[in-house]
């Protein structure tokens, strides 16, 4: 080969892998946070003092002694989940429990394709979780096998989804596709019901139906998640489209198995519902379908199954209670005529633009709204006060059938015993408190089991609410106590205290602020919020013609009092006055409405503001110039609005004071230590922390604050107890010399280590269990996962709200009701919190619905965005200790979660007390800007105190504009903000877990990242190459010149 | 000018044909990025200094053999400046949950740069004048 053409051929090369080792050092240097977490880099290394060594620095230790006694814990725990969680819904002729070595046949594809979770932050480890085959055989159930091959086998079939945008998918093909698939980002390319036909099923396994006959046992699924609403038209197999009805062949298969049970072939028909979505439950009502028992299970979990087996045979006796309402058809509920977006009328006109963000299912992100109309009444707080409208023959009240409407109530669940309800007391004791108690007692013969009592308030209608526009529900749930498992003919006294705050309504329009209205209070005692309803118009004297069901005026207390507007106009955690301030998400009172108004649903005129008309019922909203102004302040950078100039002094940078970040543990966050210790960090470092986010919050070794590792989700976190170095599960293989030099785990290591820690059933399924213990110590394990796998912060637990049955992520979030909502929730964020894991509760609010949630505009009264959906973030941090949250991609009328200081500043710290981090949801790019343009920026939210650190990576250069010159700088009102957003990282990081192993005297030593350590080899050695490649040439050049002369 | 182009072969017609090219990737490039934040001048700007570098060097005496050479490290160079302007925007589609798909701009202008490399690779082995007799 000729000398020349070698020269070219290495000139060429190394200048190629030098450019792109430069450009990929760069760019992967600029995301630094990302890159050591897709790798498992940790960057910094603990150093101790060997003065220090000697102290204990595991600050908050684990219950467990070694990590298989957690994994075992954690197990054990999500059994117990599902066997007080799951509900009974019907048992006629007590179908159920069935007894050990029944002989049963198991039909539907979801008893082979169990839904454990959901999909995106709700999606959950399965690798060690117990199948519905297994948990059953293992309760000594006898199963059809012929069944269970075909369904494992030959029915096994989906089709081909395609890469995780759905592109490639497969057709779906029903005579050939049978198993539940899901095609692109959590089925928005194709969600699919699947099911075997029910000709199929018999012409191959019928015969053998008479040998497993004891009971048929049908297991329905439907799956959700992040990243998409359940459709409620348009589901390819699914009944009219409608994801939530049953499909035809569920149909034919229930009707097969009912004309097989009149046959004499199965002695009964046994529905197990697997989906935390509310499926429509009229067949579970129609004799055209045969069912003798049915159990509603939600998403299992790891180790759900074993309990549903153990339900089905009597081990456990069912208690939970529905976390939900269980319509008849959801074409009945409402809420779904306003169940998703429109686009503002003049939009374009009124320059809001028309920006698309989302890539799977291109949705407004500007310009889309959508109308709580429904106010105060969801779910329950509908059907029963239209119910007892109805019953008491109010004006108005409209066409209404409450038998066609609700299934099961709210609350409503059976159990294999009966229980009695008993001398029921309730005494105001002091200023607030009411003392009740009420016996229980089990007057069944044969099965011992636990019973949930439902304390539910009624409160006056009077003028006073109707003047003032106050909405006021038939009953609310206001708490709620649990017995121990109770024998046959076992008593137990529940005494539960109720505060008499829930007694208050949210005044917008009068008092501005909670108000107690003057008039008759009832406290009633109930099993669901039907039965409570009952109980009331029992104690009102109500036509009992009339009701569905029979009250008990003995299980009620009433209490009349007196106006007051100052009891709760303060609040408990704060002593800041409580008033109205979220006027901006009601569109009957935003200064900027133009024209617009809209008629919530009003309890004194249902038939005039309620509609089920889905085409037509929705209210129309126009544009405004307000409205356009207001959403795009949201982004100064991508709409050139810039924040207004602000000369005052910058914080202090770079102040030296020899505080490191274990000085600070415990220190109150409003001690002036605090200033003396965020003094110390420079203005880079100050960027550093509020810029990154992506599930961590970021080094500063400067001042021993260790990077934390905050990772989802809503059921637990879903990753290897030794991915981090920081973790307990890691640091103890590294001090057995289980580690090798790569830092891997060696053959000796405890295997456990790399198992994945423990994944809860729904949340809804928690909340059904009626039992703060039981969400406590879920929350627990969750707490000790966290110590053992090295996360300081869990993004979850989801505490937005079931509004609509065709949420994605119902999985993720409790219940329809805010307060049932926040109390468990509470009581499971005080679990994980006390194990030094900080909860980033989500999504901070009105994250109702998947559909358009990246800046959807939902306008909702200020009364139910108090008394439902913020509630339910309130409880969990004045309750639970809660420290974070993460805020909404959707806003409060014009304002995105993380760009309002109204809700972040006034009341998540002001109302409530939150004392954490505010973190936006997934920040990251529309349009290319680097920012969550054209959507929010995180400049303005941390600004306007809305956000203090972004789900995600924010370019440092964004703040070059705003650096100090001296003591001033061109905005110290934002110099301001990040100080405090910087400082509340630091103190939530200093009372997390992640300061376990760092005592006085420790520091933090940068470790540079392999993969850093690679790239600049690269550039050394392809650089000086290449300048010894162009000096041959050179050299042959000149040679060859000289040559020639 | 004869004088100057008949010593030249076939490779500096191509050379001249890829500077026409830069310039039109260049021209587009703009036009479709011009104003919007993934914007890099530099990756503007060198592909028409490298034409223009180029087309000169073959006015100059001996200059023409390196005027592949120099429009190809312009052009590479200009390649790794448009790449570190739009990596995030890639990065998003390819992993995130927030994007549009990749627009008409971002592959037209892709298009552009890969056929730019890929041809300018070829081009450097390619001879740009007669060897001197």
């Amino acid at each position: 080969m000729k000398k020349s053409l070698i020269q070219r051929i290495l000139a060429v090369i190394l200048t190629l892998i030098f450019g792109i080792s430069v450009l990929g050092s760069t760019i992967a240097t600029e995301n630094e946070t990302m890159v050591n977490n897709a790798l498992g880099v940790t960057p910094f290394k603990v150093e101790v003092d060997p003065d220090a060594a000697s102290h204990d620095s595991e600050y908050f230790k684990s219950d467990f002694d070694n990590l298989g006694d957690l994994v075992k814990a954690g197990a054990s725990m999500t059994e117990e989940v599902m066997a007080e969680g799951a509900v009974l819904l019907k048992n006629e002729n007590e179908a159920l429990p069935l007894t050990a070595g029944t002989k049963v046949s198991v039909f539907g594809v979801t008893s082979v394709d169990p839904i454990y979770g959901g999909t995106g932050s709700g999606s959950v480890d399965t690798s060690k979780a117990t199948s519905f085959y297994a948990a059953f055989e293992d309760a000594g159930l006898v199963m059809n096998p012929v069944l269970q091959e075909q369904y494992s086998t030959t029915w096994n079939t989906a089709p081909n989804p395609g890469n995780w945008r759905g592109e490639g998918a497969e057709a779906y093909d029903p005579a050939i596709h049978y198993r539940r698939a899901n095609v692109g980002w959590a089925g928005s390319g194709g969600r699919y019901i699947g099911g075997v036909p029910w000709n199929d099923v018999t012409a191959a396994t019928g015969e053998s139906f008479a040998d497993y006959g004891d009971a048929a046992i049908y297991i329905l699924g439907r799956v959700g998640g992040e990243g998409s609403d359940l459709p409620k038209t348009g589901a390819p197999d699914a009944y009219n489209g409608d994801f939530l009805h049953l499909s035809q062949r569920e149909m034919d298969t229930l009707k097969g198995l009912k004309a097989l049970k009149d046959e004499g072939v199965f002695k009964k028909v046994i529905v197990i519902y697997n989906g935390a979505s509310m499926v429509g439950a009229d067949f579970l009502k129609d004799p055209a379908y045969g069912v003798d028992a049915a159990l509603w299970v939600g998403a299992l979990g790891q180790n759900g199954a074993v309990a549903v087996g153990k339900l089905l045979t009597g081990e456990y006796t069912p208690s939970g209670c529905l976390s939900d309402t269980f319509w008849m058809d959801h074409t009945m509920n409402p809420v779904n005529v306003n169940y998703g977006y429109w686009i503002y009328q003049d939009s374009e006109a009124m320059g809001i633009l028309s920006k698309k963000g989302n890539m799977f299912v291109p949705e407004p992100t500007l310009d889309a709204y959508t109308v709580y109309q429904e106010g105060m009444y969801l779910g329950y707080r509908y059907t029963e006060t239209r119910y007892e409208d109805a019953v008491m023959g109010a004006a108005n009240v409209g066409d209404y059938n409450y038998a066609d409407v609700v299934a099961y109530p709210f609350g409503y669940g059976e159990s294999y015993t009966q229980f009695e309800l008993s001398n029921f007391k309730a005494v105001k004791n002091g200023e607030r408190s009411y003392d009740v108690s009420i016996d229980v007692t089990n007057t069944g013969s044969t099965y011992s089991g636990k019973k949930t009592v439902q304390i539910y308030v009624a409160k006056p209608f009077g003028d006073y609410a109707k003047k003032n526009q106050i909405q006021v529900p038939s009953v609310e749930l206001v708490e709620f106590g649990k017995t121990s498992v109770l024998a046959p003919g076992a008593k137990e006294t529940l005494k539960i205290t109720v505060d008499e705050k829930f007694f208050a309504s949210f005044d917008a329009y009068g008092a501005e602020t909670y108000v107690l209205m003057d008039g008759d209070y009832y406290l009633i005692a109930a099993e669901n919020a039907h039965d409570a309803v009952n109980n009331l118009l029992a104690a009102k004297g109500a036509d009992a013609s009339r009701m569905v069901g029979t009250g008990n005026a003995a299980l009620t207390a009433k209490f009349t009092l007196s106006f007051d507007k100052e009891k709760y106009a303060y609040s408990d955690a704060t002593g800041n006055p409580i008033t109205a301030m979220f006027g901006y998400g009601d569109i009957n009172r935003y200064e900027g409405r133009g024209e617009n108004h809209v008629d919530y649903y009003d309890r004194a005129n249902w038939a005039g503001t309620v509609s089920l008309d889905r085409e037509n019922g929705v209210p129309v909203l126009k544009a405004t110039k307000q409205m356009a102004e207001d959403i795009l302040k949201q982004c100064p950078v991508e709409y050139n609005k810039p924040l207004p100039a602000s000369s005052g002094t910058y914080p202090a940078y770079g102040k030296s004071a020899g505080l490191t970040l274990v000085d600070m543990m415990g220190v109150a966050i409003d001690d002036p230590l605090w200033d003396t210790f965020m003094d110390q960090l420079t203005w880079d470092e100050t960027v550093k922390l509020v810029a990154n986010g992506q599930h961590i919050t970021a080094l500063v070794e400067s001042v021993g604050k260790p990077e934390t590792k905050d990772e989802n989700g809503p059921n637990g976190f879903n990753q290897a107890y030794s991915k981090n170095t920081e973790g307990l599960a890691y640091r103890r293989e590294k001090a057995a010399g289980h580690v090798d030099a790569d830092g891997k785990l060696t053959a000796e290591a405890d295997p456990n280590a790399s198992l994945k820690t423990t994944a809860m059933p729904a949340n809804g399924i928690i909340a059904a269990t009626f039992n703060r213990d039981v969400a406590y110590r879920a929350g627990n394990i969750i707490g000790n996962d966290g110590i053992w796998s090295g996360c300081a912060g869990l993004y979850g637990i989801g505490a937005n709200i079931h509004r609509s049955p065709y949420l994605g992520r119902t999985v993720e979030y409790y219940s329809e009701c805010g307060t049932l909502t926040g109390l468990i929730a509470a009581a499971e964020s005080k679990g994980i919190e006390e194990k030094g894991v900080h909860v980033y509760n989500k999504h901070c609010v009105i994250n109702d619905q998947e559909t358009a949630r990246h800046g959807v505009g939902a306008w909702v009264t200020e009364q139910a965005l108090r008394e439902i959906y913020l509630r339910a973030f309130e409880l969990p941090i004045t309750i639970g200790g809660a420290y974070n949250t993460m805020a909404s991609f959707a806003r409060i009328g014009t304002l995105a979660g993380p760009c309002d200081g109204t809700l972040g500043q006034k009341f998540l710290r002001g109302e409530c007390g939150m004392q954490g981090i505010i973190v936006t949801d997934m920040y990251t790019d529309m349009n290319g800007a680097q920012d969550n343009s054209p959507y929010i920026e995180l400049l303005y939210g941390i600004y306007v105190g809305g956000c203090d650190i972004p789900d995600g990576t924010a370019q440092d250069f964004q703040f070059d504009a705003y650096k100090p010159s001296g003591s001033t700088g061109s905005n110290s009102v934002l110099a301001d903000a990040m100080r405090l957003s910087a400082k509340r990282v630091c103190y939530s990081v200093a009372q997390s877990n992640a300061m376990n192993g760092i005592s006085k005297g420790t520091r933090l030593v940068p470790v540079t990242p392999w993969w850093k350590t690679a790239l600049t080899a690269t550039q050394i050695i392809s650089g000086v190459l290449l300048a010894l490649t162009a000096l041959w040439i050179v050299y042959s050049l000149l040679r060859g010149k000289k040559k020639n002369a | 000018m004869k004088k100057l182009l008949e010593n030249k072969t076939y490779g500096y017609w191509v050379t001249l044909a890829l500077s026409v090219l830069s310039v039109v990737t260049a021209v587009v490039y703009m036009v479709m990025y011009n104003g919007s934040r993934y914007m890099s001048m530099p990756a503007a700007i060198l592909p028409i200094v490298g034409a223009a570098a180029a087309v000169g060097l073959g006015f100059v005496r001996g200059g023409g053999k390196c005027a592949n050479a120099v429009l190809a490290l312009c052009d590479f160079v200009a390649l790794l400046f448009y790449i570190y302007g739009i990596y995030f925007y890639v990065s998003v589609v390819l992993v995130g949950i927030q994007a549009s798909s990749f627009n008409s701009q971002f592959v037209v202008c892709t298009a552009l740069f890969a056929v730019l490399l890929i041809a300018n690779l070829i081009n450097v082995f390619l001879k740009q004048e007669k060897e001197a007799k």
